[in-house]
């Protein structure tokens, strides 16, 4: 009797002791992909704010003002002087391929030369909460803008960047990150 | 197995699974503090370039504390105070901000009626002050809203995080770029 009753009791208590580790752990991994995808997020956007920083204003194309913006930019990077004259560099391309969900930065654009290095794959088509209809569905103030999204507003630029990723389980993790920075080369290109 | 032993097991496991469910709450403060203090350094970075897209010489009346000096009309600018979405204002803010703006200034004028002035001899350690500001190399107790080429600034963000009340220092320096 005693027997059964103690092992009874050990029963119950393991069950709920599995249930208790099971669910801190579902929520300690969860919490830990949340980390790494911030972390990865924060990291690409450091990655482009650098990036852009280090960009002439003048040559950062397409220059295109609120609601709209753009996913894909074009600049040059003042490499020193010479003679009196400044150097530039070979036209450089941060962008965001939408089908593959990759954000990328390239030199040598559209020769054969062209280098291409992949910061990420797993940013969303668009921005967290938007949806390509023509409206501001995240009230951000930009219309249908991509997972990858600059916003230019005089010497500044606003980058915002969504990143999503799928675990094992099928659960979806969404983070999404911005950040202004300001174009440090201000130097006229010499035509 | 008898009851005395389980009676016995029962605090070891409680101890065990108390100790267990410690090290993951410890595991996801420091996490969440983690979280909290990228996002704090993203926000003071931000903070920094938005004034940077500013002409060097609006500075003063875009983000000091004074909204009747707004360039484009009393309460327009963004002022000294800003929020971050992703932190908790401390209780103490009362107007729910987490992000201040420092600069050199002192208010030579009343509270009515105020008169923000840049000062070279100002005591902020905090800012590196005193120090010259126009580079005459000569600490004075003038005016430098006109002549000042070296704006020392100081972002600081309080927040009430996950392991208590937090605040985070940037400093950076102003200057024209153009």
């Amino acid at each position: 009797m005693e027997v059964m009753l103690a092992s009874a009791l050990m029963a119950v208590v393991t069950v709920k002791v599995h249930g208790v580790m099971t669910t801190a752990n579902c929520a300690n991994t969860e919490a830990t992909r949340r980390i790494v995808l911030e972390d990865k997020a924060r990291r690409v956007l450091q990655q482009i704010a650098v990036a852009i920083m280090g960009a002439n204003r003048e040559t950062l194309i397409p220059e295109i003002a609120s609601p709209a913006s753009m996913s894909d930019v074009r600049y040059q990077v003042n490499l020193g002087v010479e003679n009196g004259e400044v150097i530039w560099g070979d036209p450089e391309r941060i962008a965001l391929d939408e089908p593959n969900g990759a954000v990328f930065w390239s030199d040598n654009v559209g020769t054969a030369t062209e280098r291409r290095v992949t910061w990420t794959r797993i940013a969303t088509p668009f921005l967290e909460g938007e949806l390509p209809n023509g409206m501001d569905d995240n009230g951000n103030g930009l219309i249908d803008e991509k997972g990858l999204c600059f916003e230019v507003d005089r010497n500044a630029v606003r980058i915002r960047l969504t990143l999503e990723n799928v675990a094992d389980d099928g659960q979806v993790l969404t983070e999404t990150v911005e950040t202004t920075v300001t174009c440090r080369n201000l130097t006229t290109v010499a035509e | 197995m008898t009851l005395l032993e389980v009676t016995v097991a029962f605090p070891i496991v409680l101890v065990s699974i108390g100790m267990f469910v410690q090290m993951l709450t410890g595991g996801t403060g420091m996490r969440d503090a983690s979280r909290e203090a990228g996002a704090a350094i993203t926000a003071a970075q931000t903070a920094i370039e938005e004034m940077r897209n500013e002409r060097f010489d609006q500075l003063l009346p875009l983000f000091n504390a004074d909204p009747l000096d707004d360039p484009g009309g009393p309460g327009t600018a963004p002022g000294h105070r800003f929020r971050v979405d992703e932190l908790v204002p401390l209780d103490a803010a009362a107007d729910g901000m987490v992000g201040e703006i420092i600069l050199p200034v002192r208010n030579a004028g009343s509270e009515v009626a105020p008169d923000w002035e840049i000062r070279e001899d100002l005591v902020l350690p905090e800012l590196g002050m005193p120090r010259d500001l126009n580079g005459d190399a000569v600490i004075d107790d003038l005016d430098h809203s006109d002549d000042v080429s070296l704006l020392p600034v100081v972002v600081v963000l309080r927040w009430q995080g996950r392991l208590g009340e937090q605040e985070m220092r940037v400093f950076t320096v102003m200057t024209e770029l153009y």
